[in-house]
């Protein structure tokens, strides 16, 4: 085991050139390069990370889009709704007045038809009746029941109290023309006299009567002083006769009406019962 | 069988001149020219994108394994101390792996070799030192704990360095030696298993060398670690007496 000098100088030598070469051709170069792609790497991650942050940035812009998109679609349909629905409210509402009304005019045409048709009724009754009793005392009319008209019609002459006969002086006095004396049948002698008589007592004795006939009165007798008349004739017991027919038809008409109010009322809460389901 | 024989300083290749070059020199130039033009084809196409080529991903995990070594071991920074300590540990590997192929004659199977690279290891241990700490603070260490230890201190240094050249130098020897003996007695099989043996042995005191090497310099030159040196030491003998 010797120690050759000139060799152990040679081999330091050899080992500084190979440190030198090995430091150019090995460490350096390769040194660089990790050192580079080190970096480059980093700046790719960096790059990545921004990349990834505008990303995420973009991704909750898109969220909060969508998410208002949403909102408004649903005030949209919200808004749609509560349309639809005051629409169908309104329609409801329409329709059921339309009914109603409907149902009014109907009671109404009812109610009419059915006034028309009592009155028709009434009208037929009274008239029916009064042309009963006129065909009746037409038929029964003879000189005797004229006497007896006279009888009667002079005899409430003389009933009249001062007031009335006192108005009828003055209506003689005012009109320039005889009193008219209209009876149904031609009066006889007896009882034209009878009258003028009970005329001239009542009214005065220079009064001056005209005497007429007319098939309209039937039966009685009228006295027309200018506007005003005295008369007794079946007329004027038909007529109230009449007219309290009517009176009493209509009476029953207008309670039918009132028993016919309740039943309205009825049908008028069972429909909104029927709404409010 | 004399040692003589084995060492291959004695063995000389041819002349050039006055000057007798013998195989040591001989094969650290062979092996000094063949990793100068490996590593120049393989830097020379050297890229520094993601996609890199098999023998670049070699190199590069050599070198950034000797790097994460040194940086361990408290070189700091690793790029100071790289370019030595790293080929230091290439070459010796470089070497001692050759070592199995017929014919070649390892550098580092001479205790030329092994003395030259004890020398630098030597000098570079108060090199760095005193680059990093400055001359004072470099001496210095030799007088703590205590003045007393001074001597010590430098017999320590120059032991230190003995062992570090007779280490692998008889290490990487022994292994020849050991080769050449069990091929004259048994021919077959086992020299195969003890040439593996001396592989592995190669291999493992390149790195120990190499470790070594950093571990001295590192303790030249850390503030901090002056009186830890005999430790250090003492740690690394027991290293070495497992390795071996």
């Amino acid at each position: 085991m010797q120690i050759d000098w000139v060799v152990v100088i040679s081999q330091i030598v050899n080992f500084l050139i190979l440190v030198w070469l090995l430091k150019h051709f090995l460490y350096g170069p390769i040194t660089n390069a990790m050192e580079n792609r080190r970096q480059a790497i980093k700046d790719q991650i960096k790059e990545a990370q921004q990349r990834e942050e505008i990303a995420e940035d973009k991704v909750r812009e898109y969220e909060e889009k969508v998410r208002q998109l949403e909102q408004q679609r649903e005030e949209f349909l919200e808004k749609a709704r509560t349309e639809a629905e005051q629409n169908h409210e309104e329609l409801l509402e329409a329709a059921r007045r339309e009914v109603e009304a409907l149902e009014e005019r109907w009671r109404e045409n009812l109610r009419e038809e059915r006034e028309s048709f009592l009155r028709e009724l009434r009208d037929r009754m009274g008239e029916r009746v009064c042309a009963v009793a006129r065909e009746v005392l037409s038929d029964l009319a003879d000189t005797e029941l004229q006497q007896q008209i006279v009888s009667v019609f002079v005899e409430r002459l003389g009933a009249l109290d001062e007031e009335s006969l006192r108005d009828l002086r003055d209506a003689v006095k005012e009109v320039d023309r005889a009193p008219v004396m209209t009876s149904a049948f031609e009066l006889s002698a007896a009882d034209r006299e009878r009258i003028e008589n009970a005329l001239r007592s009542a009214l005065g004795s220079e009064t001056t009567i005209k005497f007429r006939q007319s098939e309209d009165l039937r039966c009685g007798l009228e006295l027309s002083i200018g506007g005003r008349k005295i008369s007794w004739s079946i007329e004027g017991y038909l007529d109230s006769l009449e007219e309290s027919i009517s009176e009493t038809l209509h009476r029953e008409a207008d309670e039918d009406a009132d028993t016919d109010e309740p039943r309205e009322a009825e049908t008028a809460t069972t429909t909104g019962e029927s709404q409010g389901e | 069988m004399e040692i003589t024989e084995i060492t291959p300083d004695e063995m000389i290749m041819f002349h050039i001149g006055e000057l007798a070059i013998n195989a040591t020199i001989f094969w650290s130039w062979v092996v000094m020219i063949g990793l100068v033009i490996v590593s120049w084809l393989i830097t020379r196409s050297m890229t520094s994108e993601l996609e890199i080529s098999p023998a670049q991903n070699l190199l590069e995990v050599i070198v950034k394994s000797i790097r994460d070594q040194i940086k361990e071991i408290g070189g700091d920074p690793p790029e100071l101390y790289m370019p030595f300590v790293g080929t230091i540990f290439i070459y010796v590997i470089t070497c001692n792996i050759l070592d199995i192929v017929p014919g070649f004659v390892a550098p580092t199977g001479s205790i030329s070799t092994t003395a030259a690279l004890a020398l630098c290891v030597f000098i570079a241990v108060p090199y760095y030192g005193i680059s990093q700490r400055g001359l004072i603070g470099y001496m210095r260490r030799y007088v703590e704990p205590t003045p007393v230890l001074l001597p010590f201190n430098i017999v320590g240094d120059l032991s230190r360095s003995l062992a570090h050249a007779v280490r692998l130098f008889g290490n990487v020897m022994s292994g020849t030696m050991i080769g050449a003996l069990l091929i004259m007695l048994v021919p077959f099989f086992f020299p195969v298993v003890m040439r593996l043996l001396t592989l592995l042995t190669g291999v493992i005191h390149a790195y120990i060398f190499a470790v070594l090497a950093m571990v001295f310099i590192a303790s030249g030159t850390e503030v901090q670690r002056g009186a830890p040196e005999k430790e250090e030491g003492d740690a690394d003998d027991d290293l070495v007496d497992d390795a071996i």
